[in-house]
């Protein structure tokens, strides 16, 4: 434990030398990045309907509707 | 557990609505892996070959989702189960398909978030689970700190077929105490470093976790991960159950990368000890490593267990892995004599 708490430490330590802080994601975990079916995304994305893309949604119909009627 | 657990999904849907009702735009992701292989093994005894669920890294859904809940606080859900069928960890010449198939719980997670913190609350990671299996290698599909999630199940034979004790309980990484109710707390980052701090409940026993955690990129020197924690659970008439470790993964920009780990558990009379090794190299798709792990004292006073396992991940495309694993345990006991146990598998994780 000694051992493993001082390895720790010494790596710890370097923080002085201007390490910049990332965001470790264990491999363990479902990976990070595009999925084979979602695509880009990496995930299936169902949003509310008072989100920013539903509200443009219903404003480009709204649009399309009314440059029909035109 | 089960009114616990009733009580938890309560309160889960509760907070789904009220995110739902104050968030501008709640918005959740589906996502998931299905993680399979090919097993063969060898206990000097017996050997067959089993189609399996990789436990290094489970067949597994998520739904997951953060919003804005107030000026500077967001708020958030993380709900994830796994659904292995045979998983590797549990096959046994004797059960060859392991337990059925059923949905486990891995988190069930309410998060809130602001500039002094993380707040986590339900089933989910104690504050230093995974503090013993850092790991930047690249190779954590096939092989990782967690030495029985291959082949866990398989029992030490004698020279005349007796059974001794399986691998998983004389190698165990004694990754502290895993995931359960809880809350936790993580502070902000500091220059890399944050401290978390969690207590709750696992099976009848209360939980007390803290952990240091850091990250940093060294730019051309490589990037390195660590952590330090200590675990404390009490179970009513039983001794205090102590756990404390840690690990630390380098990775140089060039692909060559290392990683240590230790744990030392205290269990009433038994002290069991745990140390990992571990090098390997990346390099464009590829992957690969060799890993040593040494395990004392965790099933009997004496007993010597180690395992030298080689592996190489192949990642043709950013949602697919392909694998293979060579893995060879022993078991020194005083006064007894077993054969070694010998793993082969192939497999691949792709990510939906």
């Amino acid at each position: 434990m000694r051992r493993a708490a001082i390895l720790v430490l010494l790596a710890a330590a370097l923080p002085g030398c201007g390490a910049v802080p990332f965001d470790y994601h264990s491999q363990n975990d479902i990976p990070r990045g595009p999925g084979m079916f979602s695509g880009a995304d990496g995930a299936f994305v169902f949003r509310t309907k008072d989100s920013d893309e539903w509200r443009e949604f219903q404003e480009w119909k709204r649009r399309k509707a009314a440059e029909e009627r035109r | 557990m089960i009114r616990r657990k009733t009580l938890l999904a309560a309160s889960l849907a509760a907070a789904l609505t009220a995110l739902a009702t104050a968030a501008q735009a709640l918005e959740v992701k589906l996502s998931g892996q299905v993680s399979r292989g090919v097993l063969h093994a060898d206990d000097g005894v017996n050997d067959d070959a089993f189609h399996v669920d990789n436990d290094n890294s489970s067949t597994r859904f998520r739904f997951e989702g953060a919003e804005q809940l107030m000026p500077g606080i967001r708020a958030g859900l993380l709900f994830e189960v796994e659904y292995q069928s045979a998983p590797s960890n549990d096959v046994t010449f004797a059960d060859r398909d392991g337990a059925p198939p059923s949905l486990n719980e891995r988190y069930m997670d309410l998060l809130f978030e602001g500039r002094y913190g993380k707040l986590s609350l339900g089933q989910g990671d104690g504050a230093a689970n995974g503090g013993v299996e850092v790991d930047l290698s690249g190779t954590g599909i096939a092989h990782y700190a967690d030495v029985p999630a291959v082949g866990g199940a398989f029992a030490f034979r004698t020279p005349g077929g007796a059974f001794g004790p399986e691998l998983g309980e004389v190698l165990s990484q004694q990754d502290f105490e895993s995931r359960y109710d809880r809350v936790r707390y993580d502070t902000p980052l500091y220059r890399g470093f944050r401290v978390a701090a969690s207590t709750g409940v696992k099976d009848t026993g209360d939980v007390r976790e803290v952990a240091l955690w850091y990250t940093g990129n060294y730019g051309n020197q490589g990037q390195i991960v660590a952590a330090l924690g200590m675990s404390n659970e009490k179970v009513g008439g039983s001794p205090d159950d102590e756990t404390t470790g840690g690990s630390v993964s380098w990775l140089h920009p060039g692909g060559l990368n290392f990683t240590f780990g230790h744990t030392r558990r205290d269990l009433g009379p038994s002290d069991g000890k745990f140390t990992y090794l571990k090098a390997g190299y990346k390099w464009d798709r590829h992957a690969v490593s060799a890993d040593y792990a040494m395990g004392d004292d965790q099933n009997a006073a004496g007993d010597e267990a180690n395992s030298f396992s080689i592996a190489y991940v192949f990642t043709p495309i950013a949602w697919a892995e392909v694998f293979a694993l060579v893995k060879q345990a022993e078991l020194d006991r005083p006064g007894a004599s077993f054969d070694d146990l010998t793993f082969v598998m192939v497999g691949t994780r792709l990510k939906f």
